[in-house]
């Protein structure tokens, strides 16, 4: 894992530069190569005397192995997944002395290589990535930025507090955006957001049946026990305080009930996830409390509140234990209320919030409709849920398998048959061109555009989410495209891709790729010509395997790695926010249980509830 | 409120002036993908000019505009993360660079133009700041987040696009008498009061990153709690006449005349002194109001959608029509804040400064050159308005290449002419031209 965080320095998978031959050690490889560049390039500025004395960066002429240990800290010091050394150098990022070196010159190559054995074990071996002692390391958690609940997560949590349904589309949607639906960005509040917020919580008081307060002891004694279970721990003082002046405030004791229904629903303490935590180690990681690994084990693997029993295990000590969670988590994952945390992370990992964003034509899908956009969408989370989760529970099944559940109307798409008397829903084998959800409507739809398909588009989420690569494009890329020239394909046009050098790195992967989707129309349906007339062409070679089609691309996928990069994806949806460098040897020992596993996906989510970075914090 | 000049202060006011001194609102227009620069540029010179086909609609308000060519985006340059579309989008209206390069998820790292004013000029009115939107689905049940404007660092505007649901929310339920609006009002206050309480609370515990994240969400909760507290808006409530059957998502041509009427009235009666309205559909408006000579203005048998067509289509008419429809909807804007007094009885339009732009130049490059920014009414004491202030350079052809003036000296006018005294506004290096234009 470690291997493949580092490569994304290099970006879309470069290799570090291979090792100098001969031999040389880092010392003698900085003497040769960079210290002339430091003279020429840095010592102008970065000295005591100079424009950048101010900086951390700060060398001293003569003094070789001084300014390669500054350097070395540059090097390894990672901004937008770019070490700052070359960042810098290059003018990437702001830097008083601009652009020193440039991409490919020879300077550029020396501190590339300086980069490459910073990340390495150094000395005359090929540099590259270091084999991490994650036996020895100690906790590492990571950060964990304060995450607010998802509407989803929200409107669960109010159903299954008060028995009452708030119609969705109240509470501030949830968007992720390319990210996590979990992810803080996701989540921000805006003024209209926060106002959203409170219509939804005087929706919920409106609805819930508050026949119990019927007298101002029972108003109180109602609205305490609410707070707590709202507030998913014992009430604190403040807040006790709080919810007896709110029924107070009401114009009688079911009034005031309701008053504390809507403070509760706005509260920090309802709409974030608490960190509250119970003991520090001497490397300064704190442990959660029990209280708080009932809400993270429940928001992740119910999606919604903890219910009694949750709570009553945080209050008995069963989840302060790394052992009890563990005991916990299985029953969960057993439980059919897992089933919501298995359609959201499919719903985020696939990117089918893309689904609401495009539109087809007209005139090409009369009969494509927002029923048929539900209808798609509501297929992928059957087949996540009912084949893949409810079935062998397997990663590999989630790529190859050809069974699904269909309408009449995805059957005209898939171009089955299923029986008119059928009804609405009908479980299907599909034929060996539909393996698994890469191949489904759903998928295909939200990756395509209105009369065409989106073969960058595809491609580009094959190797982000299936392989974890980095291809963010430069900021000032020129996204045109030559017109369109009769008789010549879109893989003609995108042919420019592989030509041009700062387009090819990352093209020369993602566009055969893309092009293996290439049977699969706008919304998903199979077809042999492009809309110019020409035969579909879907053949290409992915790191030197050749295949004729996407059936056969994710036939000789890497899956090892896929799976390794799935199970990172997973990591990232539940812990709620992007992989950083601490959690390497987390992520290692993840991917090595869900490969002893044979990818089996229960395993995989039991096994993010003991990472580091589910049950520990870093306090600030 | 703002503090005048001296000089200003005690200068005699006349009731239907020309507008004199800082204007009393902003009011920002924002469409996206950019202009088709050889249709949006006018002609003539500095003060003796006419209007381009896409300009067009704004026949009658010359006299009252300023427009402004030729400013320069450099901002993401120093950016080393991000598309085209997340640069242009992060920075046009913030001048910042990204909150953080690394991030997966990009947003910016600074306050958008906006609500910088809002926080000077806007703070004892009910609503710091109205923003609606037209068009861009109706997935967000009635908001669309606002990727170009943000209250600070990754805190993200949201715009409303349903008129039904802005016209609930800025002039009250229609159904609930006086007095029940009052005492829903009062209660709100009571509720969001104590809510406060439990932010502080919480807040305590927390590191400051984590606090700071609690901070933007306390702040709109705290702004929610002082509008109630005022007591409901007592503003005028515009009826919009909506067509049955009506559909926010797709009739844009609908929602636009609502927002007009929603934002003027909001202005008018001082609900608010900053206003923003977005035309939110980026990539797939139809414009099916519209037409060219009976066919549809974009040409979805050619391109897969308008972004397409933006890109591909510099020969395609239906470009400058569906721009233009965007300059029509701003001339109505214009024509209806005309036809209004404010709250002191002087010309709605004369009192506001109204800046309409968007976050490319050239759509067809989608250049970050040459974006096109438009100045009405109000623009400020000392600028003459009735100008084209041409900074291209004597090459208007070359829509790509970089000039000597940034769209952040334009910024940093605005907030001159709001009474600031900045140097700068957003990123500043020793290379970036940073402070207010001189020629304006």
């Amino acid at each position: 894992m470690r291997a493949a965080l580092l490569l994304a320095l290099w970006g879309c998978g470069k290799a570090p530069a291979p090792g100098a031959e001969p031999c040389t050690t880092d010392a003698e490889q900085y003497a040769a190569d960079v210290a002339p560049v430091v003279e020429t390039d840095c010592l102008g500025c970065h000295v005591s005397e100079g424009a950048a004395a101010d900086t951390r960066q700060l060398l001293v002429a003569g003094e070789d192995e001084a300014n390669r240990m500054v350097l070395h800290t540059m090097a390894t010091e990672v901004v937008g997944e770019r070490s700052l050394l070359l960042a810098k150098a290059t003018g990437e990022l702001e830097h008083g002395g601009g652009a020193r070196v440039a991409e490919g010159d020879a300077d550029w190559l020396a501190l590339e290589e300086f980069v490459a054995r910073a990340f390495s074990e150094g000395g005359c071996e090929h540099p590259g990535a270091p084999s991490l002692d994650c036996a020895t390391t100690g906790l590492q958690p990571g950060t964990s930025p304060l995450r607010r609940l998802t509407d989803r997560q929200a409107l669960a949590a109010a159903a299954d507090l008060l028995d009452v349904s708030v119609a969705s589309g109240v509470f501030p949607v949830t968007a992720a955006d390319g990210g996590m639906s979990t992810w803080p960005t996701a989540n921000t509040v805006s003024a209209a957001g926060a106002e959203g917020i409170m219509e939804f919580a005087e929706a919920a008081a409106a609805g819930a049946d508050v026949s119990a307060c019927a007298s101002d002891e029972e108003a109180v004694a109602w609205s305490l026990a609410f707070a707590e279970a709202a507030f998913r721990r014992p009430l604190e003082d403040d807040s006790a305080v709080l919810v007896e002046a709110m029924v107070e405030l009401g114009d009688d004791p079911e009034d005031g009930c309701r008053a504390v229904i809507e403070l509760a629903l706005q509260s920090p303490r309802f709409l974030y996830l608490d960190t509250t935590t119970e003991s520090v180690d001497d490397d300064g990681v704190a442990s959660l409390d029990g209280y708080a690994v009932a809400s993270r084990l429940s928001f992740f693997l119910w999606n919604t509140t903890p219910d009694a029993d949750l709570l009553a295990e945080a209050e008995s000590g069963t989840l302060s234990t790394r052992a009890g969670v563990r005991e916990t988590a299985r029953r969960m994952v057993d439980d059919p209320r897992a089933v919501d945390m298995v359609v959201r992370f499919h719903h985020d990992w696939l990117r089918l919030e893309r689904l609401d964003e495009v539109s087809k034509d007209d005139e090409l899908y009369p009969s494509w409709n927002g029923s048929t956009l539900d209808q798609a969408r509501q297929e992928t989370e059957l087949f996540v849920s009912e084949v893949v989760w409810l079935g062998d529970g397997r990663f590999d099944a989630l790529l190859d398998s050809q069974e699904t559940w269909l309408t009449p109307e995805l059957a005209e798409i898939y171009g089955v048959s299923v029986e008119d008397d059928t009804p609405e829903w009908s479980r299907v084998e599909l034929d060996g061109s539909r393996p698994g959800v890469l191949t489904r409507a759903a998928w295909l739809a939200a990756h395509g555009y209105a009369n065409t398909s989106a073969p960058v588009r595809r491609g580009a989420f094959l190797l982000e989410q299936l392989y974890c690569e980095d291809l963010a494009p430069p900021a000032d890329v020129d996204f045109d495209l030559p017109e369109a020239v009769e008789g010549e394909s879109v893989r003609d046009r995108l042919q420019q891709h592989r030509e041009d050098p700062s387009c090819a790195v990352c093209h020369e992967r993602i566009d055969p790729a893309g092009f293996a989707f290439e049977h699969y129309g706008p919304v998903g349906e199979w077809r042999e010509v492009w809309e110019d007339g020409l035969t579909v062409d879907a053949s290409g070679e992915l790191d030197g395997t050749s295949f004729d089609d996407a059936a056969g691309l994710l036939q000789n996928l890497d899956r090892s790695r896929a799976r390794a990069c799935y199970a990172e994806r997973w990591f990232e949806y539940a812990i709620g926010r992007p992989a950083e460098n601490a959690d390497a040897c987390g992520l290692e020992r993840l991917e090595t249980r869900f490969e002893a596993s044979e990818g089996d996906l229960r395993e995989l989510v039991v096994a993010i509830s003991q990472s580091d970075a589910f049950l520990h914090v870093v306090p600030e | 409120m703002l503090a005048l000049p001296f000089l200003e202060a005690i200068r005699p006011r006349t009731a239907h002036a020309m507008p004199s001194g800082a204007p009393k609102r902003l009011l920002l227009v924002k469409h996206r993908q950019g202009t088709v620069m050889e249709k949006w540029v006018p002609t003539g010179s500095e003060t003796d000019w006419e209007l381009s086909e896409i300009l067009g609609p704004l026949s009658g308000f010359e006299d009252r505009m300023v427009v402004v060519s030729g400013l320069d985006n450099r901002v993401p340059q120093y950016n080393s993360a991000g598309d085209g579309h997340e640069n242009a989008d992060a920075t046009v209206l913030t001048g910042a660079l990204f909150e953080d390069q690394g991030a997966s998820v990009l947003t910016a790292g600074g306050p958008s133009i906006e609500q910088v004013i809002a926080e000077r000029i806007s703070t004892d009115t009910s609503y710091a700041r109205v923003d609606l939107g037209i068009g861009g689905g109706t997935g967000g049940s009635g908001l669309v987040t606002a990727r170009e404007m943000f209250y600070g660092a990754a805190d993200p505007v949201d715009v409303i696009n349903n008129p039904e649901l802005a016209q609930a929310r800025l002039f009250g339920d229609a159904s609930l008498s006086a007095e029940e609006i009052e005492a829903l009002s009062e209660r709100r206050a009571s509720v969001l009061d104590g809510v406060l309480d439990e932010f502080a609370s919480l807040r305590a515990r927390l590191g400051s990153e984590d606090q700071a994240r609690l901070d933007a969400h306390a702040e709109k909760v705290r702004e929610l709690e002082q509008r109630f507290a005022l007591g409901g808006a007592g503003c005028g409530r515009p009826e919009l006449g909506l067509p049955s059957g009506f559909d926010y998502g797709e009739d844009e041509d609908v929602v636009a005349d609502g927002m007009i009427e929603l934002m003027v009235a909001a202005l008018a009666c001082d609900l608010t002194r900053v206003g923003t309205l977005l035309f939110a559909s980026s990539e797939d408006p139809t414009f099916p109001w519209l037409d060219l000579d009976g066919e549809p203005v974009v040409d979805t048998a050619k391109y897969n959608n308008w972004h397409f067509m933006v890109h591909d289509g510099r020969d395609e008419p239906g470009l400058a029509v569906g721009i233009g429809w965007y300059t029509q909807v701003v001339a109505d804007l214009l024509a209806a804040m005309d036809a209004t007094l404010d709250a002191d009885g002087d010309n709605l339009l004369d009192t506001t400064l109204v800046l309409w732009c968007s976050e490319f130049g050239d759509g067809i490059l989608h250049g970050l050159n040459k974006l096109p920014f438009v100045l009405f009414g109000a623009c400020g004491e000392g600028v003459t308005t009735g100008r084209h202030i041409d900074l291209l350079s004597g090459t208007p052809d070359d829509y790509q290449r970089q000039g000597d003036y940034t769209h952040q000296q334009l910024l940093t006018s605005i907030l001159h002419a709001f009474g600031g005294e900045d140097e700068s506004f957003g990123h500043t290096a020793s290379d970036l031209p940073n402070g207010p234009l001189t020629m304006l």
